[in-house]
């Protein structure tokens, strides 16, 4: 009887899958947000920066080692503010432009922030 | 830790504005230039302001203002505005153009939305030299390089038939491409070590990975003393892949893939097509086939028109294609009359035609994909955003016995509303510029407007729509779902809240293709 109802299952499933011509699982992964955008590289070529889909599908930005790939820092913002898009003004510091998630128009917007950061120490010393 | 130190923490912009990095000025370390827009009047009319920033302490000053409302300004290496584009009150694309911060701005070019405009692309380092698009005496953009001590122009790249995409890497103009059907790259015949690096790095990309189908590589970084580069490889099956090449070494490292999720073996490739429409015009497209689908098989389907109109689809990977593609679907896409990349001239083929040459060319297309043998013709199906939302209402109107179902996604279905609603009547030009793409013929609109021809729609439709759509308001996909309810026709309406002209949300999105598939499949 527990077999038969497996089957029964197996056979349930399957016809969802057949309805549709492809799997949930696929419809899933094709739904979802690029994880890895706007590889750049530092003026002086030691690190490579890349912006990143957080767990929360918000964009943080990661900076890499050039030569190993070591991670050499993660910089997400809080509440509903994410990275846009950012430069390498100079080897060591990069600016971040700020975007945020609207709830309200459920659209992505550019915020009138841009932070200025330090890259090793992670400290936004300026943030306009 | 985020130290954001409320003191220091004053905007560069007035609360009201929003801006994006313009320069990064290159041979100075310590400012970049940023363009800054009043928000609430972006697309009103408001004018740039470019302000240099001092990455070290916020400071700002600010260098000046565009003389054009809206638009763009292009700043100098030394964060000078030097070119502005925008549009005037009558709709007209205005570049103006200054020597330097003395002199005053001169009007370089000006025409009526349609008839072509100039574009400036570079201003080399030493400010000796200026790359522009020009398209004003040509249909196809003609890609000019101007001496501006002498003034003396050179044409450097034109096709007669395909816009010209310059090239720029690094202040060098490498060579040009243009987008028929797959991206064609032409290398100017100039004595650069840039050019030969990169050309080395192409090679270089052949010789250590496989390259099963026609793959783009693009540059998309590279290092102040030019010895390390960040290569970006596309194709259609795959997601796009991240390279670090060491131009000194000539050796290439991978880097990342940008989407990991959609990584699938065996997915379709998008193929070029093109063919001569009834009125004798080549129109030019992209089909894919459904998963396994044999040579000389008939498969149904889903024919996906691109928004716009006056916009274009170019080979690469789209989700859309595969998702369709592996459920069991042919995908067609075609570059109708009004859509760009072919010249102005076959923009403007498209003005006044939405429901028009423009329908004409989508139905011919998809009777050229059953005539070639690709689609079953009694299984065809029409989805596309916005004004693709609009072709996949309007299409089955004209040819109830060709689309047999379909879902009409972010789209504009009562064209007299455009005029009263959404934020393409608010921006300044935004009458003429919808006097010119649809035409003023209100017989005509009235033909053209779906919302007054439900009785025609016999194809089970998906009206889907978002709540905080700005573009194409909420209440087109009421105007349709009333109008078919009244004419007693299958539809369904789904509106999701919080999203706006294209859904972000993963599942909003996977909601959608869900119930796509589900509706294609019952209804074809």
């Amino acid at each position: 009887m527990k077999n038969l109802l497996h089957a029964l299952l197996f056979l349930i499933s399957l016809d969802v899958t057949a309805n549709l011509g492809v799997t949930e699982d696929f419809i899933k992964r094709f739904s979802s947000l690029p994880s890895y955008t706007d590889v750049d590289i530092s003026p002086d070529g030691k690190m490579i920066s890349v912006i990143t889909k957080m767990p929360d599908d918000k964009k943080g930005l990661t900076i890499f080692d050039a030569e190993n790939l070591s991670l050499i820092n993660t910089i997400s913002l809080t509440n509903e503010e994410e990275v846009a898009s950012y430069f390498w003004a100079n080897s060591t510091r990069l600016v971040i432009q700020v975007g945020y998630y609207d709830k309200k128009m459920g659209v992505a917007q550019l915020a009138s922030t841009f932070l200025l950061t330090l890259i090793l120490l992670n400290q936004h010393i300026y943030s306009v | 830790m985020r130290s954001r130190n409320s003191k220091t923490n004053k905007s560069v912009l007035d609360k009201m504005s929003a801006g994006f990095v313009e320069n990064i000025l290159e041979d100075d370390d310590r400012h970049v230039v940023i363009s800054a827009y009043p928000f609430a009047k972006s697309n009103t009319g408001s004018f740039v302001t470019s302000i240099r920033l001092n990455v070290y302490n916020g400071q700002q000053k600010k260098l000046g203002k565009s003389p054009l409302a809206g638009g763009q300004v292009l700043t100098d290496s030394k964060g000078i505005p030097r070119f502005a584009v925008g549009s005037d009150a009558d709709n007209n694309s205005v570049t103006m153009y200054r020597a330097s911060k003395k002199d005053d701005w001169q009007t370089l070019s000006k025409t009526p939305y349609g008839e072509g405009e100039v574009y400036p692309v570079n201003i080399s380092k030493d400010g000796a030299t200026i790359h522009i698009l020009d398209s004003t005496q040509t249909s196809t953009f003609q890609l000019k390089k101007i001496d501006t001590l002498t003034g003396e122009t050179e044409v450097v790249f034109h096709h007669p038939k395909f816009d010209a995409y310059p090239q720029i890497i690094d202040d060098e103009v490498l060579g040009a491409t243009t987008n028929p059907g797959y991206t064609q790259a032409y290398w100017f015949e100039i004595d650069s070590e840039l050019q030969n690096s990169i050309l080395q790095a192409i090679q270089a990309f052949n010789g250590s990975i496989e390259v099963f189908n026609q793959k783009e590589l693009t540059v998309v970084a590279l290092t102040k003393k030019r010895d390390k580069a960040i290569l970006v490889v596309r194709d259609s099956v795959s997601s796009p892949k991240y390279y670090l090449y060491d131009m000194s070494k000539n050796q290439m490292k991978y880097l990342l893939t940008m989407w990991p999720e959609i990584e699938d073996a065996g997915l379709e490739a998008e193929i070029p097509f093109n063919f001569r429409n009834s009125d004798g015009v080549r129109i030019y497209g992209y089909y894919t086939k459904a998963r396994d689908q044999q040579e000389g098989e008939a498969s149904p389907m889903i024919v996906i028109p691109h928004g716009g109109p006056h916009a274009r689809d170019t080979w690469g990977f789209d989700p859309d294609t595969h998702i369709f593609s592996q459920a069991g679907y042919a995908v067609l896409k075609i570059n109708f009359r009004g859509s760009t990349g072919y010249g102005k001239e076959f923009t403007k083929l498209g003005f006044g035609e939405w429901g028009g040459d423009t329908q004409a060319d989508i139905i011919e297309a998809t009777e050229w994909a059953i005539a070639q043998g690709i689609a079953d013709a009694n299984k065809i199906g029409i989805y596309g955003g916005s004004f693709g939302g609009y072709s996949a209402a309007m299409a089955p109107i004209l040819r109830p016995d060709l689309y047999k179902s379909s879902v009409a996604y972010i789209g504009v279905f009562d064209l007299q509303m455009l005029y009263n609603e959404g934020d393409i009547k608010g921006i300044k030009w935004g009458g003429k510029y919808l006097d010119k793409t649809l035409g003023q013929d209100s017989e005509k609109i009235r033909s053209m407007s779906p919302v007054l021809h439900a009785d025609r729609l016999d194809a089970p439709i998906i009206i889907v729509s978002g709540e905080d759509d700005q573009r194409a308001p909420v209440e087109h996909a009421y105007a349709l779902a009333d109008a078919l309810k009244k004419e007693g026709k299958d539809y369904e309406l789904i509106v999701v809240p919080k999203e706006g002209h294209g859904f972000r949300k993963p599942e909003n999105r996977f909601m959608l293709y869900k119930k796509m598939l589900e509706h294609f499949s019952s209804t074809l």
